[in-house]
């Protein structure tokens, strides 16, 4: 808006309505993804993991010996650690991207979402525990700011939500129109 | 402290995007980095910063105001505004142009 259209413009805005005294305020912002959404419950069958949080970085080359040398000493007692727990909590491996090696995926898995909170509750309640110190080496070993978090959720447990969600999905519209063309 | 004889203007490299179907403005000092979201009536007062001294801000905007407002209200409600915007970062004193 050049100044003077800006203030045309500002001036008929000001002038329509009830007079409202100036306010200047912060802008909370508020990071939002698209096609985001929070599956609901109940949960899908118990014998089933609900959730899997799968941790993706790089490994400083200088470092992958001495992170592989780690794992190789308690991974096995990480493992185990966490079952012992008993709070459909799991610590499904790391894993290094071959051939260069240096990605490195950590895997994790929940049963239920609550087992979340009750897993986070009871490493932040044990902080002298030998899984909290193992883990709490492990993340640092992590020197990577492109460290990714990435949720699989049970997709059983979003029947019903996507289409609720969005109903004019663009992808799943060309392909809903793919599946109607006429054979001949 | 708003004075009427002081003159006012937005500051250096104020990044303004107007939004007038919501009749807001989005304001960022990139100097002191936060967003500001300013309703019509700020938005004026603010484009109303264009280097002219208080009193003739004053003026503006009860003019713009009346008859919603007498010029003592207009008054009262410029002070408050440029006082914020200023504390902000928004606008600052400057010297009389020209």
């Amino acid at each position: 808006m050049k100044n003077r259209n800006e203030l045309d413009a500002i001036k008929r805005l000001v002038s329509g309505g009830a007079h409202v005294p100036p306010s200047i305020e912060v802008l909370k912002s508020e990071l939002r993804s698209d096609f985001v959404f929070e599956p609901p419950l109940p949960m899908p069958p118990s014998s089933l993991v609900y959730l899997i949080v799968k941790w993706s970085y790089h490994i400083r080359y200088t470092r992958l010996d001495q992170f592989h040398g780690f794992l190789k000493d308690v991974e096995e007692q990480i493992v185990a650690d966490v079952k012992d727990l008993k709070l459909g909590t799991s610590y499904d491996g790391t894993y290094a991207e071959l051939p260069s090696g240096t990605l490195h995926l950590t895997l994790w898995s929940y049963k239920t979402p609550a087992a979340i909170d009750q897993f986070k509750s009871y490493l932040s309640s044990k902080p002298k525990s030998a899984l909290y110190k193992n883990l709490a080496k492990l993340a640092s070993f992590i020197d990577d700011p492109t460290i990714g978090m990435h949720r699989l959720v049970r997709a059983s447990a979003l029947a019903g939500i996507v289409t609720a969600t969005r109903k004019t999905d663009p992808i799943l519209d060309i392909r809903r129109k793919r599946h109607t063309w006429p054979t001949y | 402290m708003f004075s009427q004889r002081a003159c006012y203007a937005k500051t250096r490299n104020l990044r303004m995007r107007p939004v007038p179907e919501m009749g807001i403005c989005f304001v960022f000092t990139p100097a002191k980095p936060k967003l500001y979201t300013l309703n019509a009536s700020a938005w004026l007062v603010l484009a109303l910063c264009d280097g002219r001294r208080g009193r003739a801000l004053v003026d503006a905007y009860a003019e713009q105001m009346a008859p919603h407002l007498s010029r003592d209200q207009a008054l009262g409600e410029v002070r408050d505004a440029v006082q914020d915007l200023e504390l902000k970062g928004i606008i600052a004193r400057v010297e009389r142009r020209g």
